[in-house]
Order: C-alpha cells, then structure tokens, then sequence
C-alpha cells in the first residue's frame, strides 16, 4: 500500500491517543515549569548582561538542562509504542494489515518524535524573550536545538527497542532510563581514565558527548554518522525483537 | 474442488508443550469449514500458525497453493482473521476503529465511508457506533471483532470462536452473516457451540491434542460415527399387544421402545426406532405401523448431532490411548 498513507494513518492513531490521555499535559506542564523556573534563576545569577555571557551563563546551561530533562520524559513517552499493543493482541492487527515492519516502527517512531518535539517547542519563548532584549546570537540557538533534536531521536529509539520487548509499559520505560543513564555516566567515567583509545571510544559510542559538540555550535561529520548508525542499529534490534514473539 | 487452505504435517511447540503435533487437513475452495477440538487442544494455535502470525517448527502451510511463510506479504491481503482475543483499540470509538482498520487494510481512500458503513449495517453495530469500544458489552466487542476481519473483503476468513458472548438472537444475526459471507469466500471457523457449526458447517475438522482425529464433511463422519439408523414415530394408539406383535414380525432387527406423550389431550404415543443401516425396512415398519391401525401420524429420520459425533470421536482417541498404556503396563 501507499507507504506515506500508512504511516500517516497510524502516526495520526498514536497521537491521537497521546493527545488522549492526561499524560502529555502534565509533562509538558511539568516540564515547562522546571525550565522556565531555571531560566529566571541563571538569568538572576548572570552578572552582567553581555551577549557572550547570555550564551555561556544562561542559554548553554537551559539547554543542558533541557536535553537532561529528555533523559526522563521520553522514557515515559515511548514506554506504551509496543507494550501495550502487545498487551492487548492488538500488533496482530498491524502485522496482517497491508503496513510492512518498516512502516509499523517508523510510525510509532515518527508518532513519539512528534510528541516529544511538542513538549520541545514550548521553551523557544525563552531565546525569543531574551531576543526582546537585544540577544542575537540566533545560529547557537538553532544548532542547540537540532542538537536537542539529534539527542532526542536517539533516545527514542532506545525507548522503542525497550517497549518492544515487554508487554509492561512501566518495565519498558525503566529499562529505558537506566540504558540512557549509563550512557550518560560512561562518559563522565570514560573521562577519568588517561587511555586516550578507550576514552575517544566510549565518548564516540554515547549520545551526550554528541550532543556538546552541537550546543558548541560546531558540527562534524561523525556526529552524523553516529546519528544514522544508533538509529539503524535500534531499528534492527527493534524489528528483530517484534519478529521473535512468532516463534 | 481446489483447497483453499492447506495444511501438511504441521508441528509446533511451545516451551513445554506440543501444541500441534503433525496436523495435516484442508478447506475446501467455499466452504464454511468447522474446527473442533476440547479446550486447549491447539485450535487457535492453528488458526495462528495458518495466519502466518506463528512460525511453525516444522510442516507447511498452502493458501491459494502459496506457502505462507514465503508469500506472507501478499497472502496476508486475502486473509481477514478473529483471533481468540479480538484486536481492539479500547479507547477509539467503534466508526474510528472500524475506519483505521480500513485504511490499514488497504480500503482505497474513496471507498472507506461506504464500506464502512456497509460493514457496521451487517454486523449491527449501527446502534453503537459512536461508543467508545473499551464501554462495549462483551457480545459487542466479539461483534467489532468480525467487523474488523471483514471490512477489506478478504477470500479467506478464520474466525476464532465468532459466536462468544453472543445471545441467541446475535448468535442468530451472526449465523446469517456468516451465509451471506459464503460464497466465493472460505471461511474457517472454530466454535463451541456445536449447534453452530451443525447448522453452518459442510466440513469438519475435530483435533485433539493437536493431533487430526477426524476430517471430511460432516455427513460422511456423521455416517461413520452412526452404525444404526434411527426413526421416530409418532402414533395415535400403541400398547404393550402391538408391541409384541412388532417384536414377533422383526424380531432383534429392529429395537422399538414406546412411551406415552404426556403432554398431549388426546391420547399420543412417540415410538423410537434404531435399525441397521445395510437392509432398508422403513416401508416394512410403517406398513406395519398402518396395519395394525396405530394411526400412524409422523415418520422421520433423526441424524445424530455433532455434539454426538464430538463425544465420541473425541471418546475414540481416549480409549485407544487407555488400551495403549495398559498394553505397555
Ligand atoms: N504462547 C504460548 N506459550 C506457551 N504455551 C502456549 C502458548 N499458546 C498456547 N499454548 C498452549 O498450547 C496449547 C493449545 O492452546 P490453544 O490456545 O491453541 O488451544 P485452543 O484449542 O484454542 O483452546 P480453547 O478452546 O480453550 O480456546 C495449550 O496447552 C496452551 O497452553
Ligand atoms: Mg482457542
């Protein structure tokens, strides 16, 4: 069938059952209240009010923090994708429909990117309130978020290949957390060895050390590779993972 | 006749358990097909396996003459299934769901409302279409089942258990749908309720313990199963002098036990007759019945039910298990 009609149809069923329930609001609520609360708080600690110092001292550490905060929601916005259609018999349905795997997880993937990118768009009032004020530096701001974007896909597809394997939402978005977690505290670990190999090794293989080279505004090429690797390799393991429950 | 559904030696195991153990049968190319078995016998495992939604462990599965597990995504076009538990959204409204399902079933964009529409009139859901399915009543939710297994009009149909949960006017409704499906369409059901499938089913398939105990049509195993036929009468007059008359003129041949209808005003006697199938003696008995002004005022066949022939094919594989381990003691 129409590969985009096929995505469309079930990218549309999940947010509509996103949009269904309380749980988007109140993280979204939650969410935004915890980063507008810190914004005041640096803009409060920033001693005086320079373009490189609203960088350094207040946008740099918000998305951060931003990007830190994803840690925890997208577990919990992923953790139902495959769990609960598996929970209810309900993945037979899309199996013996006309969608293919491929289709089946770009839309749960496509579903979850879009509503983590709805909680996301909310704080792009505090770059424009601090542009009120004559802040310009507008390519930092861009390449903070598309670097947010990149650290949120990967994310994403750990929650996936997690909510495809339980049939327990909460058991899902806990095995999520603790693999991004580990993720993140291999690099601080990694950073305290002197092996120059194994340390240029395991900052390559997590996603936060990724994400700094974006918030530095200075993109490489590996970044990107790293990108399409993580989430080829996810992908595989999640269709692999959903093949299984045939056997 | 071409099969529509074809199963070879097929095996597959669970953990532990062999759920279906070397089961080879086939539907016919239009028919309504019955598939019974006790409780936790393998049916739905089949129906499963023959979905392509299990990998056997070993054996193979033919639909339209293509193997399953190689043409998959083309054979999945034409298969419309009801699995045991039905495959619902419980928070969608039934007209959504019936729609989704349609667009992922590849319905064309302009046709979806019509063929949605025309589905929820045949399967009666008109009257909760716009109820949330989680609010549904069991007998609706199995109903949105096989509307969700109709909707993109496939050739082959497997419903698990259809009629669950039903009342007997739904039972009825859905009784009629399933005739009005037959036609160019096979459908493969599996059903309890063995009225049902008596009713609707030309063939059957009884299994046990994953295993084919009978297969065929249903009035080839029903003669198999009956070593006698049997007639009932009913007669205005009959007692015990006529009865020994009767036994006198046939003898052991033909086993004849009388009893007074109580129901009736007037007086009314229902007479049960088992004879052997090999020599015909119907007109005999009822010249008889004339002759000796019984005032003979019905004369009818009574086939056994499939209940009957269920019990005792399934009775069958017991006592040849028994007399199995008895000879290994
Ligand atoms: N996923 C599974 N894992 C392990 N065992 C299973 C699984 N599915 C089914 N079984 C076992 O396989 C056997 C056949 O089960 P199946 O559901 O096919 O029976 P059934 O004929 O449909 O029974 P019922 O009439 O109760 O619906 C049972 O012993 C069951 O416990
Ligand atoms: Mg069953």
């Amino acid at each position: 069938m129409n590969l985009l009609r096929g995505i469309i149809l079930t990218t549309k069923k999940e947010l509509n059952d996103y949009f269904g329930s309380p749980l988007v609001y109140i993280l979204t609520g939650l969410f935004n209240a915890i980063i507008g609360w810190l914004f005041f708080n640096y803009l409060v600690g920033a001693k005086n009010l320079t373009l490189l110092n609203l960088s350094h001292s207040v946008l740099i550490p918000l998305f951060g923090n931003i990007n830190f905060l994803f840690l925890f929601l997208v577990p919990l916005l992923s953790m139902k994708l495959f769990s609960e259609e598996k929970k209810f018999k309900t993945l037979d349905l899309l199996f013996l429909s006309h969608l293919s795997q491929t289709q089946i997880i770009f839309s749960k993937f496509l579903a979850g990117l879009l509503i983590s990118l709805f909680i996301l768009s909310w704080t792009i009032v505090f770059p424009i309130i601090l542009g009120f004020s004559g802040y310009n530096d507008w390519g930092l701001v861009f390449s903070s978020y598309l670097g947010l974007v990149f650290s949120i896909i990967t994310y994403l597809w750990v929650g996936l290949f997690c909510s495809s394997l339980t049939e327990n939402p909460i058991i899902s978005a806990l095995t999520t957390f603790c693999f991004l977690l580990g993720m993140m505290l291999m690099v601080l670990t990694v950073n305290a060895t002197h092996i120059e190999i194994l340390n240029t090794f395991f900052q390559y293989l997590s996603s936060p050390f990724h994400y700094e080279s974006f918030s530095r505004g200075s993109i490489k090429s590996y970044n990107l590779v790293y990108i399409c690797s993580f989430s080829l390799f996810f992908y595989f393991l999640t269709s692999k993972s959903l093949e299984s429950r045939r056997w | 006749m071409e099969n529509a559904i074809e199963v070879n030696n097929l095996t597959k195991e669970f953990a532990q358990i062999k759920a279906v153990s070397n089961m080879t049968f086939s539907v016919k190319k239009g028919s309504i097909h019955g598939f019974l078995g006790p409780n936790g016998s393998g049916k739905s495992t089949t129906m499963n396996l023959i979905c392509g939604l299990l990998v056997p462990n070993s054996g193979e599965i033919l639909i339209g003459g293509k193997k399953i597990e190689t043409d998959f995504d083309q054979l999945k076009r034409s298969i419309g299934f009801l699995p045991e538990d039905p495959p619902l959204y419980k928070n969608m409204l039934v007209e959504e769901y019936i729609k989704f399902v349609a667009g992922i079933r590849g319905v064309p964009n302009s046709k979806v409302k019509k063929r949605v529409e025309t589905i929820l009139a045949q399967c009666g859901l008109e009257k909760v279409k716009r109820r949330r399915i989680g609010n549904l009543s069991l007998g609706y939710t199995q109903k949105v089942g096989v509307a969700q297994a109709l909707v993109h009009d496939p050739d082959v149909v497997l419903l698990d258990e259809p009629t669950r949960g039903l009342d007997p006017e739904a039972v009825d409704e859905m009784r009629k749908l399933i005739k009005e499906l037959k036609g160019e369409r096979t459908l493969l059901l599996s059903s309890h309720l063995l009225n049902e499938v008596q009713n609707l089913c030309s063939e059957i398939t009884i299994i046990k313990e994953g295993q084919v105990i009978q297969n065929g049509s249903l009035s080839e195993i029903r003669s198999l199963f009956q070593q006698q036929r049997m007639f009932k009468a009913e007669v205005r007059k009959f007692n015990e002098e006529i009865y020994q008359a009767f036994r006198l003129r046939f003898g052991k041949v033909v086993n004849l036990n009388f009893e007074k209808k109580k129901e009736e005003k007037s007086e009314e006697y229902s007479l049960n007759l088992k004879m052997p199938k090999t020599d015909d003696l119907r007109s005999e008995v009822c010249n008889f019945l004339v002759d000796k002004k019984c005032g003979l005022l019905s004369f009818s066949e009574e086939s056994i039910g499939v209940e009957e022939i269920f019990r005792l094919a399934t009775a069958e594989v017991n006592v040849k298990e028994n007399s199995l381990k008895e000879s290994l003691l």
